[in-house]
């Protein structure tokens, strides 16, 4: 129960390295985030919170250093066995939300699961599930952009949670919110990770990284690890 | 992937054109005009080309004008004889046709004499063709008939070179495999013909000379050329490579003037070959991003280009096809037939050239498709990180 789910080494990004415009996002980051943790990755803008996140979700490779999934060093894994591991294991919840415009709320719903075996009506029936579970049923065949921000988020949530991830990472999820909708985040949150999923949030909000359960707080300055704090 | 999947990714892929149905409507529209304006020229031309070799099927090997001044002039009858007795040729007959413009309904018509020979590749649709010798009959064709609003029993008035009316009696209506043939053609009996155009006695419009062996006719051309040093032979080859370079001489013509809007839909096509839009490429990110592969896009990318492109191809054809056959090629007959002016309305029988409509489809669905897939896929192979990152 206590090893790593993740574990860091030392894990740096430049992002166009070499160029004019070279900038050093992450530098040499070691973190452990236990099975089952809320893990909070807490810093101003343009600390490196985001591209940790994205690293830490395979949406990027490190420039060096290693991040092992479950043991397994997955930092140079080709793109497919990448993509294998955000449909699997990952469940992300985007600072923008990112829904499909023109799409309804249960088909952005449906949407990571569209490309797998997973019968129609099947998919169809778990992601009416998920929306019925975050109080979205009524709206599912709203196009989501006539939806509140509120419940874009929300839409955002049940298309992280369609293909039952055991990570769920959120990015600034209470950036766009007012305090009481935050707050109804945070409840989700604390239920999935009640439910046993590892939460990772990276955020600059109090409401989020004050927040009780937060078992783990990572506070990052400049791309590097500033403290670390484990209840 | 199981078949599954590709059936998910295929729905996908139609929800994703229905959002975007405007501008989808806008690509199929133009797609569809392309096709159908190729489509037509290359119907109408191969048409005219397949009615043209119908049309000589049935013609002599050989055909023997007199020329003076570089002008085509009626032809002694007499020559008939000599030419017979050159080895090789089966048979000689004096044709007795011509020209006869009709100012009532301003179309041209061709007048020819009964032969026995004339009834090979033609059928008659009622009645009967005029006798050789008979007078005062007439078979027509069918242009001339809608023309003239005439049907069998009816009269048909012409007038003579020498000005005086000709009552002729329609005892036949034609029917042929290629109307181009027969629709402005009128049949008479030879001495009418004469009596119409004021021709000379003992002469004739041209000699049609039959050949044992076809590949001898280029040396039987010869030896009358060197007889008959003021005559044009003329080999049943050498109309049929004729037809050939002016229809596809025209339709060039036609595709050329037609290379504007071609060129639109390159550009169109460049357009979406060079780049995708913001909200396109933001989406891509996201797909990439909720675990969607690389070549789950690009299945998506490819059913997207096969949907658009293979309806707007079929539609194009399909509207190809009627325009040409139902309606005349009312938009570029005129130009592919230059004479048309004057011609008596015909209809084409359809001819479709498999090999012609497989390149248009690749050189206009292939291209498409591919212009789709090769943004897409570069967009994809980019990190999902961008997207996070807003």
């Amino acid at each position: 129960m206590n090893d790593p789910i993740i574990q860091t080494n030392e894990l740096t990004k430049y992002y166009n390295k070499g160029k004019a415009n070279e900038v050093l996002a992450v530098s040499g980051v070691s973190i452990g985030i236990r099975r089952g943790d809320f893990a909070v990755l807490k810093g101003p803008s343009g600390s490196g919170k985001t591209t940790m996140l994205s690293l830490l979700g395979c949406m990027t490779r490190p420039t060096s250093g290693s991040i092992t999934l479950e043991g397994r060093d997955i930092s140079h894994l080709p793109e497919r066995f990448l993509t294998d591991i955000r449909r699997t294991t990952y469940g992300f919840i985007f600072q923008q939300f990112h829904l499909i415009q023109g799409m309804s709320v249960l088909q952005n719903v449906m949407l990571p699961l569209y490309p797998t075996d997973v019968d129609l009506p099947k998919l169809k029936k778990k992601a009416e599930g998920l929306l019925e579970g975050i109080g979205m049923m009524k709206r599912r065949d709203f196009p989501v952009q006539g939806l509140s921000g509120g419940e874009q988020q929300r839409t955002a949530i049940a298309r992280a949670l369609i293909n039952s991830p055991e990570i769920v990472l959120a990015d600034e999820p209470t950036a766009h919110l007012d305090t009481a909708l935050s707050r109804n985040f945070m409840a989700i949150m604390k239920d999935l990770w009640e439910k046993g999923k590892t939460v990772i949030i990276a955020s600059h909000d109090p409401i989020v990284f004050e927040n009780e359960y937060a078992a783990l707080v990572v506070e990052m300055r400049d791309g590097a690890v500033r403290n670390v704090t484990r209840k | 992937m199981s078949l599954n999947s590709h059936m998910n990714v295929l729905d996908f892929t139609l929800l994703s054109l229905l959002r975007r149905k405007f501008k989808n409507l806008g690509i199929v529209l133009v797609f569809t005009f392309i096709v159908f304006i190729t489509g037509s020229i290359l119907f109408l031309s191969y048409s005219f080309k397949r009615e043209a070799l119908l049309i000589l099927k049935g013609s002599p090997e050989l055909i023997v004008q007199r020329m003076s001044a570089g002008r085509q002039e009626l032809i002694p009858v007499g020559r008939a004889k000599e030419i017979s007795a050159i080895p090789g040729v089966s048979g000689v007959e004096p044709r007795y046709w011509g020209y006869y413009y009709d100012p009532l309904v301003k179309a041209n018509y061709t007048i020819l004499a009964s032969s026995g020979s004339l009834s090979a590749g033609n059928r008659l649709l009622q009645g009967r063709l005029p006798a050789p010798e008979e007078k005062g009959v007439a078979a027509v064709g069918r242009g001339v008939a809608k023309a003239r609003f005439i049907d069998m029993g009816s009269t048909i008035s012409l007038v003579s070179a020498a000005g005086d009316a000709m009552d002729f009696d329609v005892v036949g209506i034609f029917e042929s495999e290629s109307e181009l043939l027969t629709a402005d053609l009128i049949v008479l009996g030879r001495p009418d013909v004469i009596r119409l155009f004021r021709m000379p006695p003992d002469m004739a419009t041209d000699l049609a000379v039959t050949v044992r062996n076809e590949t001898e006719a280029p040396v039987i051309a010869g030896k009358i050329r060197s007889r008959f040093p003021d005559t044009r032979p003329i080999l049943r080859k050498e109309i049929i490579r004729t037809y050939d370079a002016v229809f596809g001489w025209r339709s060039g013509l036609i595709l050329t003037l037609f290379a504007g809007a071609l060129v639109a839909f390159i550009i169109l096509a460049w357009d979406k070959a060079t780049g995708l839009s913001a909200e396109e490429k933001k989406e891509i990110g996201i797909l990439k991003a909720i675990g969607w592969e690389t070549s789950d896009i690009i299945e998506m990318k490819f059913w997207e280009g096969l949907v658009i492109s293979l309806s707007s191809f079929l539609l194009g054809i399909i509207l190809a096809y009627v325009h040409v056959y139902f309606f005349g090629a009312s938009v570029f007959a005129p130009a592919l037939k230059g004479w048309s002016v004057i011609y008596p309305d015909f209809r084409l029988a359809p001819f479709i050239d498999p090999y012609q409509i497989a390149m248009l489809m690749a050189l206009t669905v292939i291209p498409y498709i591919a212009s789709t897939i090769i943004p897409s896929w570069k967009a994809a192979i980019t990190d999902p990180d961008e997207v996070v990152r807003g």
